[in-house]
């Protein structure tokens, strides 16, 4: 089996036309359909000896794509699927038979590490697609469809799959944008032009090494054009690569192909130089055996056979001129391309305290989403801390402002200083008339690579899918508010229950902070899908802060909730909170009044991207940056709107944790899973 | 002839019991024993009412007496001393003293709650256990003075008649308010409890409605609606009956 086929059958189930127990081809037996890709569908079978194979079926039976496999079926390597035949059925459809791959993919693999493997396990993912590619072109064969997708592991042997068919997958537009934008992420610039050498794989090759390291593409866009045009003219952005891997991927990413490695076997050699600590192989996927990485001494090499050249324009390719590529032949222009001048840092070295609490945060983020703690305890975690910055907030906030101050002025001291001692600065030269204008790096893309699916999976979904899923979590939302308000009230004490009724507090507590979410989840259900200007979301946040603190307020009238009993409550900054206008947001004994409930919670809404904290495919179900911010975003209000506390900070708190913990989340296994659905559904 | 002497038995009994029912009863018919009800002089004029030849012959003087030493505040008219709203308080005249107090107690808790009403603006104030103050409790609290008086009927001879001033201030009213506003928060709590719990199960219902339908494919989504329906409507007359037990404040 190979390609896309490898996936296991989706969860709800896609219809194949073949049902278990048939046998549509003489000699096999279906046992199960296990994907369908752009060619065709795939099934896992059984011959009647009992030998289990892939069978696909090819439906457009196309007599180049056929041809190409054809040329592959005595192909023997370890890093490769085998295929085993191409037969006829008595409608005069055709099947290849190959090897039957159990394991996951390359691509599964990196949808469950989504910061990118661990180096031993690239290196060895690395190894052995570089052995199998290499043994291609040795073949004079091209594969011209390497992606992550089509590369398998078999029971800790790598094995590359869909050679031979690479020409129908990539470029047919019976596959349409969906199937072809997972290709475009791997497709090297010079494919527009028609050009199908060997180092169109070199640089997929380069791609899947920085996808192996990084966990994303480098190269995202909204549409497949988009893609190309990042293909053809964006460097990628490599500062978070270490070397060696860095200047190997830099190198078989060029746009000109003639600067790329010249063989996969140099590429690896590049790319064993890295590190002596990572030098040692991975026992994850083994090591091939029989990899052969350089060209065999003596045996002259064929012209690399380009598959189904001949059929590009009939394929409806409209990429450009189709041109026969003769790397050794390609005489020097007369013109050398101007070779690109690197341009110098746009930023100053990292001020190393903000490198430091940068570096700190980024360890912090990624152990809380990716480490082995669970939600229940992450809550413990959060309620813990809310409690220490309720009791220890009178000295901590001011005590954190009074160290951003003095961090602030040494930063603007390290900046002058900097200023004053730095070399000075050589005027740019302007380009000559008629010279080309300079080029500037493109920081390039750095979304993750499944986000894109991810909303095309949401958009995907019917309205009442999203009405069950939304009145699932408002069901949700109300049952964690209502156990988020006994902690608080724990918490509290006396200050929340000093009502008419002792239960009116708390019950204005539940009530806020399940209507709070509802709204929240609500406006995240239609943003979701990604729509919506960033001015459009934050004005709809806004409207929505003020519609939560009206009837906040009206809650708080009709439960006779009495937040505050004394003078007007005092601002931690003296002077601004006292101020007249806001005196008119509270009573005489201090309670706020309708406009200090919408000015209070309209401010915060409108501050906070709470669509972030709905958002399906944020990274994990609860994070804890966005509960700090809304902490934070609650006591810097606090500061102009002197809204009663605790009362403001916990309504908001728990909105949070609310929100994030009752919101619809794909887990990266629901997203590996809903991904292969959907490629299947193609 | 056994019919005929049990109609003379029957008869017999009946005007034994209506002389000796004459005999006990004393009180005044005129006025039942209210609240604020006081004493108009110190001497009225008798009953003119020719006494009827069953009523036993009783020596009495020709007008009502009031025995001297009554305090000024027995019969004065509510009134409002600084915060302090004081109301006089009396038992009318009854043959015997037990019956007196009953009656002032009566009186008491009538007035009492009268002014709770009055100061709440709610009939229903009074029918909270916590707004329902008893005679014990208003003698010890709200009572500043008594005094207990006989008076010579001239029909019905000497009779007991039992006065308190009862007094009002701010202690008080404060404490009426206070309870009124917990009884008042809680009513409000249980009303929003109703709706709260109303709309979450129907919610529910919408989102069991989803789920199912969603996991039968599709098969029996008539069936499920049918049942989703009716499932909301049943919430909703749940919700109904309920709202009949809880005050409305």
């Amino acid at each position: 089996m190979a390609g896309d086929a490898a996936s296991p059958a989706p969860r709800g189930g896609i219809k194949f036309q073949y049902a278990s127990g048939s046998k549509p081809l003489e000699g096999y037996t279906i046992k199960r359909g296990i994907g369908r890709g752009g060619f065709g569908e795939v099934y896992f079978a059984t011959s009647d000896a009992g030998k289990e194979v892939a069978l696909k079926h090819v439906e457009r039976n196309l007599e180049v794509e056929l041809r190409g496999v054809s040329q592959c079926l005595n192909l023997k390597h370890a890093n490769l699927i085998d295929l085993y035949d191409v037969r006829y059925d008595e409608q005069g459809d055709a099947w290849i038979v190959m090897e039957f791959v159990g394991g996951p993919s390359l691509k599964d693999v990196i949808d469950r590490n989504p910061n990118g493997l661990p180096i031993d396990q690239v290196l060895a993912w690395f190894r052995g697609i570089a052995a199998g590619a290499a043994y291609l072109h040795d073949h004079g064969i091209v594969h011209r469809d390497l992606k992550p997708g089509n590369i398998f592991d078999d029971a800790g042997t790598v094995n590359i799959g869909d050679y031979g068919l690479s020409k129908f997958i990539s470029t047919s537009r019976r596959s349409g944008q969906t199937e072809s934008v997972g290709t475009f992420h791997y497709m090297a610039p010079e494919i527009g032009k028609g050009v199908y050498g060997k180092e169109i794989d070199i640089y997929a090759l380069g791609i899947i090494l920085y996808e192996m390291l990084t966990g994303r593409v480098p190269f995202e866009g909204e549409s497949s054009q988009e893609i190309m045009m990042k293909h053809l003219t964006a460097d990628p952005d490599l500062s978070n690569i270490a070397q060696p891997y860095r200047a190997v991927i830099q190198r078989a990413m060029q746009k000109d192909p003639d600067k790329r490695f010249a063989t996969v076997g140099e590429m690896l050699v590049a790319v064993e130089a890295g590190p002596p600590a990572t030098k040692p192989p991975a026992a994850t996927p083994s090591q091939p055996a029989h990899g052969t990485l350089l060209p065999p001494v003596g045996i002259p090499i064929a012209p690399p056979v380009y598959i189904g050249v001949e059929d590009a324009a009939a394929e409806g390719i409209s990429f450009g001129p189709v041109q026969q590529h003769v790397p050794q032949k390609v005489p020097a222009p007369a013109q050398p391309a101007p070779r690109r001048k690197f341009a110098p840092p746009l930023h100053a070295p990292r001020e190393p305290i903000a490198a430091a609490v940068a570096q700190g945060w980024t360890q912090f983020a990624d152990w809380w989403n990716h480490g082995p703690i669970n939600t229940p305890l992450k809550i413990v975690i959060l309620l813990s801390a809310l409690v220490l910055a309720i009791f220890y907030g009178g000295w901590l906030l001011p005590a954190a402002a009074a160290l951003g101050a003095v961090y602030l002025l040494y930063l603007g001291i390290r900046l002058a200083t900097q200023a004053l001692n730095a070399p000075p600065i050589p005027a740019r030269d302007d380009p000559a008339p008629g010279s080309p204008l300079p080029q500037y790096r493109s920081a390039g893309w750095t979304s993750l690579s499944w986000e894109q699916q991810g909303r095309e999976l949401l958009r995907m979904k019917t309205p009442a899918d999203r009405i069950g899923e939304l009145t699932g979590s408002m069901l949700g939302s109300a049952l964690i508010a209502a156990v988020l308000t006994v902690v608080m009230t724990t918490l509290g004490g006396q200050t929340l229950q000093s009502s008419a009724n002792p239960y009116a507090g708390p019950a204005w507590l539940w009530l806020a902070t399940t209507l709070g979410s509802w709204l929240l989840l609500g406006a995240g259900k239609f943003l979701e899908t990604g729509g919506g200007e960033m001015v459009r979301r934050r004005f709809l946040m806004l409207v929505l802060g003020l519609v939560f603190g009206a009837v906040a307020f009206a809650l708080g009238e009709f439960l006779m909730v009495r937040m505050y009993d004394g003078p007007v409550p005092g601002s931690s900054l003296r002077g601004i909170g006292n101020s007249p206008w806001v005196q008119t947001m509270f009573d005489s004994v201090g309670q706020p009044k309708l406009l200090g409930f919408v000015g209070y919670f309209g401010a915060i809404f409108l501050t906070i991207g709470w669509w972030k904290q709905t958002d399906p495919l944020r990274p994990s179900r609860m994070r804890i940056g966005p509960i700090l911010l809304v902490v934070l975003a609650a006591w810097v209000w606090e500061c102009l709107i002197p809204f009663p506390q605790p009362w403001g900070f916990m309504t908001v708190t728990a909105i949070a944790i609310a929100t994030q913990l009752s919101a619809p989340w794909l887990s990266p296994a629901e997203r590996t899973a809903a991904a292969r659905n959907r490629r299947n559904m193609v | 002839m056994k019919r005929v002497q049990a109609i003379i038995a029957t008869v017999s009994l009946a005007l034994l019991t209506h002389l000796c029912l004459a005999g006990e009863d004393k009180s005044p018919p005129s006025s039942a024993p209210g609240s604020g009800s006081t004493l108009p002089a110190e001497r009225l004029p008798a009953d003119d009412s020719p006494a009827s030849p069953s009523d036993p012959v009783i020596e009495t003087p020709a007008e009502l007496v009031i025995p001297a030493g009554r305090p000024e505040w027995v019969a004065a008219a509510p009134k409002l001393d600084g915060d302090v709203q004081q109301f006089s308080v009396s038992s009318e005249p009854w043959h015997s003293k037990p019956e007196a107090r009953r009656k002032l107690d009566e009186a008491l808790v009538a007035q009492t709650s009268e002014f709770i009403v009055d100061t709440l603006g709610s009939q229903l104030a009074t029918s909270f256990p916590a707004l329902h103050y008893d005679a014990k409790t208003i003698r010890a609290r709200l009572v500043t003075a008594n005094y207990d008086e006989t008076i010579v009927s001239p029909s019905v001879g000497p009779m007991h008649v039992l006065h308190a001033r009862l007094e009002f201030g701010p202690d008080f009213r404060a404490e009426i308010e206070r309870k009124w506003s917990e009884i008042r928060a809680t009513s409000r709590l249980v009303q929003t409890g109703l709706f709260a719990g109303a709309g979450l199960l129907i919610l529910g219902a919408v989102f069991g409605f989803f789920r199912f339908d969603t996991a039968t494919r599709g098969y029996y989504t008539g069936r499920l609606q049918l049942l989703t329906s009716a499932a909301i409507l049943a919430v909703m007359g749940a919700g109904a009956v309920l709202a009949r037990y809880v005050h409305w404040l």
